[in-house]
C-alpha cells in the first residue's frame, strides 16, 4: 500500500514538474511592441524597446550591437539598423546574463554575428537555461578589445556588481560607456528595490575602478534615458556607500534587525527616483548581506 | 568570483596609473552583533534524537552532532558564542574530542565560530564550492575548511557514518544535506523551515533548483524525518513536501498571471493560495514571495 502511494505520488510530482515548465516557456513580462531609436554620437545609436535599452556602433566594416533584449526586440533592432547602414552586424555583446536583456540573439548569429560575453555568464546560462538565450561564441576574463572598421571598442569586467558577469562596453572615440543595470541614472537600486542578484561587496569597488579607469563623459544605461552624464555613476556609488554605512551603523548600535530597514534615512539622496518607495527594501538587502554574507 | 586586491593589481597592470577615488568606503565586514536571532527565540538547548545523535539550538538556529566511540562529529558552529555553548553541551555527554565540524553551506548565520573547535584539533569539512565564497567574503569569525570534496562525501568516525549529500545549486551552490546513518533522518538547512513559508525575497535561492532539490530529497524513500537548520528539533518529511508543494503552487500561480498578461506590479496582489494559508508567515510573506517569482520569470534569477 505504501509502495502504491509512493508511486502515485512520484507520478504526481512528474506531472506537476511538466506543468511548471520552468525554463521552457518563460516570457518577458515587460513586452511592448514599439522601438525608439536615438542617435547619441557619430555612428553610435541607442534603441529602447520591450522595457530595455541597447546600443549599436556602426563602423566602415560592420556593426557592433549590445544586448538583443528579446526575439521580438531583436527583429526590430535588425530592421532599425538596416535603415542606418547596409553593413552586416558582426558582434553582439551580452551586458550580463539576465533574460530581460539577452534573449533573441539567434537572428544575429544566423546572419554571421559573433556573440561575446564575460566568462562568468556561462555558468548562469548552463544553470538557468532559456530557449531564447544562446551561448556566447567568445568569452573573456578582464578586458576584451574589438577592432572593427577603424573603431576600437573595449569590453571591461570590473568584478561583481549587479551581476558577476557584467560587461561595461566602452566606446573611447565617443567617450561613452554603456552600463546595463549596475547604474540606472538618477535612481536608487532597482529590481523593484530588492536589488535582484546584486553583489553588495563588489558593487562599490566595481564603480570606483570604472570611474578611475575609463575616460568618459556620458553613459548609456540599460533602462531609462538614452544618455546620462558621467556623474550618474558617481551618485549611484555614493548612494550605495551611504546606504551600506547607514545599515552597518544601525547594526553596530544594536538596533533590532527587524527594525533596521525602517530606520534608514538618506536625505541627501531623496531626489533619486524610487527613493521613497524602495529605500527600505534596498536597506533590507544590505541587511541580508551583513547577516548571512550574501 | 574574484578577490578584489588581485583584481585591482590586474587592472593596475593594464593601466599603470590606477588610483582609487578618495572617499570613505563602507566597512564590508560583518558587524559582531549581526548574528542576533531573527526568529524570536533566545537561549540554547540540546535534544537527543536517536542513539548518539543530538541537535543543538542556539536562538533560532540549529545544528546536529554525532557522538561516536572515537570522538564527535559536529556541524554548523553558528557563531563564536554558540560554538562555546555547544562545546559545553557536548562535554556533558562525552569526554571525547570533537574531531570534525561540517559546514552545511556558506552563509554566516550558520558557519561562524569554528575556531572554538579547531584550536583543539578539529578539522573543518565543507563542499569545495564554499571556499570561493569564503575567500570572496572573508569573515574574522570564520574558520576555513581543512577538508573539501566535490559531489557526495562519507565522513566516518567510530563506526558511524555521516553521509554528506550534495544536490547541486539550490540555496547557494555549496549546500549539503546530511544523513547520520543508520537513522532515517536528514539534517536539512534552509531548504525547508517546517510549517512556514519562505521569508521575503528568498535570499540566495535558485528557484527551480530549489524545487528540484526538494523533490530529490522526497525521492529518498528511507528518509522519514528532517532536522531543520532553524526552529524545531525535528519534523516529519511531510513538512518538506508541504514546502515544496507551496513553492510549486506559488510558481504556477505567478506564471498563470504572467501568461494572462497581468501587469507585473499587480501580480503580488492577485496571488492567493488557499491550500497554504495555514503556514506560518503566509499572510506577511506571500506578496514578497510572489515578487521573487516574478523576478525569476523576468530575468532568470
Amino acid at each position: 500500500m505504501r509502495m502504491l502511494q509512493t508511486r502515485i505520488y512520484v507520478l504526481l510530482i512528474a506531472i506537476i514538474g511538466n506543468i511548471l515548465g520552468f525554463s521552457a516557456q518563460a516570457q518577458n513580462p515587460f513586452s511592448t511592441s514599439a522601438i525608439k531609436t536615438t542617435k547619441v554620437d557619430e555612428g553610435l545609436y541607442t534603441f529602447s524597446t520591450s522595457g530595455a535599452r541597447t546600443i549599436a556602433i556602426i563602423t566602415e566594416e560592420g556593426v557592433i550591437i549590445g544586448d538583443p533584449i528579446s526575439p521580438s526586440a531583436a527583429t526590430m533592432i535588425q530592421t532599425e539598423i538596416a535603415k542606418l547602414t547596409d553593413r552586416p552586424i558582426k558582434y553582439v555583446i551580452y551586458s550580463h546574463q539576465h533574460w530581460d536583456h539577452v534573449r533573441g540573439a539567434q537572428i544575429f548569429k544566423d546572419a554571421g554575428a559573433t556573440i561575446v560575453s564575460h566568462e562568468n555568464c556561462l555558468a548562469h546560462f548552463y544553470n538557468d537555461p532559456h530557449p531564447d538565450v544562446i551561448l556566447p561564441d567568445v568569452t573573456y576574463h578582464v578586458r576584451h578589445v574589438i577592432k572593427l572598421g577603424g573603431r576600437r571598442i573595449e569590453l571591461w569586467w570590473f568584478g561583481p556588481n549587479h551581476s558577476d558577469c557584467s560587461t561595461f562596453t566602452y566606446i573611447p572615440d565617443a567617450k561613452i560607456v554603456h552600463i546595463v543595470d549596475t547604474v540606472t541614472p538618477g535612481a536608487v537600486a532597482g529590481g523593484g528595490g530588492r536589488m535582484a542578484d546584486l553583489h553588495p561587496n563588489g558593487f562599490i569597488t566595481s564603480l570606483q575602478i570604472l570611474e578611475e579607469t575609463l575616460d568618459y563623459d556620458r553613459m548609456i544605461p540599460g533602462h531609462g534615458p538614452p544618455t546620462a552624464p558621467a556623474e550618474a555613476v558617481t551618485i549611484r556609488r555614493q548612494y550605495q556607500e551611504a546606504l551600506m554605512t547607514a545599515v552597518k551603523t544601525e547594526i553596530d548600535a544594536g538596533t533590532p534587525l527587524n527594525e533596521v530597514a525602517t530606520r534608514i534615512d538618506l536625505p541627501e539622496f531623496s531626489h533619486l527616483s524610487g527613493y521613497n518607495q524602495y529605500l527600505a527594501r534596498n536597506a533590507q538587502r544590505i541587511l541580508v548581506y551583513y547577516t548571512i554574507g550574501w | 568570483m574574484i578577490y578584489f586586491p588581485l583584481l585591482t593589481l590586474i587592472l593596475w597592470g593594464i593601466n599603470g596609473n590606477l588610483v582609487l577615488a578618495e572617499n570613505t568606503p563602507p566597512d564590508l565586514s560583518a558587524p559582531s552583533n549581526a548574528n542576533q536571532s531573527v526568529f524570536g527565540l533566545s537561549g540554547y538547548d540540546t535534544n537527543k534524537i536517536a542513539d548518539g545523535l543530538y541537535t543543538f539550538r542556539w536562538e533560532g538556529t540549529r545544528n546536529i552532532f554525532l557522538v561516536t566511540t572515537d570522538g564527535v562529529i559536529a556541524t554548523d558552529p553558528i557563531s563564536i558564542n554558540a560554538a562555546k555553548a555547544l562545546k559545553s553541551e557536548i562535554a556533558k555527554i562525552t569526554d571525547l574530542p570533537v574531531k570534525y565540524v561540517v559546514y552545511s553551506h556558506n552563509h554566516w548565520d550558520h558557519v561562524l565560530g569554528g575556531s572554538v573547535f579547531t584550536k583543539d584539533g578539529a578539522k573543518i569539512v565543507a563542499h569545495e564550492n564554499c571556499v570561493k565564497h569564503f575567500k570572496d567574503l572573508p569573515h574574522t569569525d570564520l574558520a576555513m575548511p581543512d577538508i573539501t570534496f566535490s559531489g557526495n562525501y562519507d565522513l566516518e568516525l567510530g563506526g558511524r557514518r555521516l553521509e554528506l549529500i550534495y544536490l547541486g545549486p539550490n540555496h547557494g551552490d555549496c549546500l549539503v544535506v546530511m544523513r547520520p546513518h543508520p537513522e532515517s533522518i536528514l539534517f536539512v538547512v534552509d531548504l525547508v523551515t517546517p510549517f512556514g513559508v519562505p521569508l521575503g525575497r528568498m535570499n540566495d535561492y535558485s528557484l527551480h533548483h530549489w524545487v528540484r532539490s526538494l523533490r530529490e530529497i522526497e525521492a529518498m524513500q528511507e528518509i522519514k524525518a528532517i532536522i531543520p537548520g532553524h526552529r524545531m528539533p525535528i519534523a516529519p518529511i511531510a513538512a518538506l513536501t508541504e514546502r515544496r508543494a507551496y513553492l510549486e503552487a506559488l510558481i504556477l500561480a505567478v506564471r498563470a498571471e504572467l501568461t494572462a498578461g497581468t501587469p507585473v506590479n499587480v501580480i503580488p496582489d492577485k496571488i492567493h493560495l488557499p491550500a497554504f494559508t495555514h503556514m506560518r508567515n503566509y499572510d506577511s510573506q506571500i506578496k514578497e514571495n510572489a515578487r521573487r517569482v516574478v523576478t525569476y520569470y523576468s530575468m532568470g534569477w
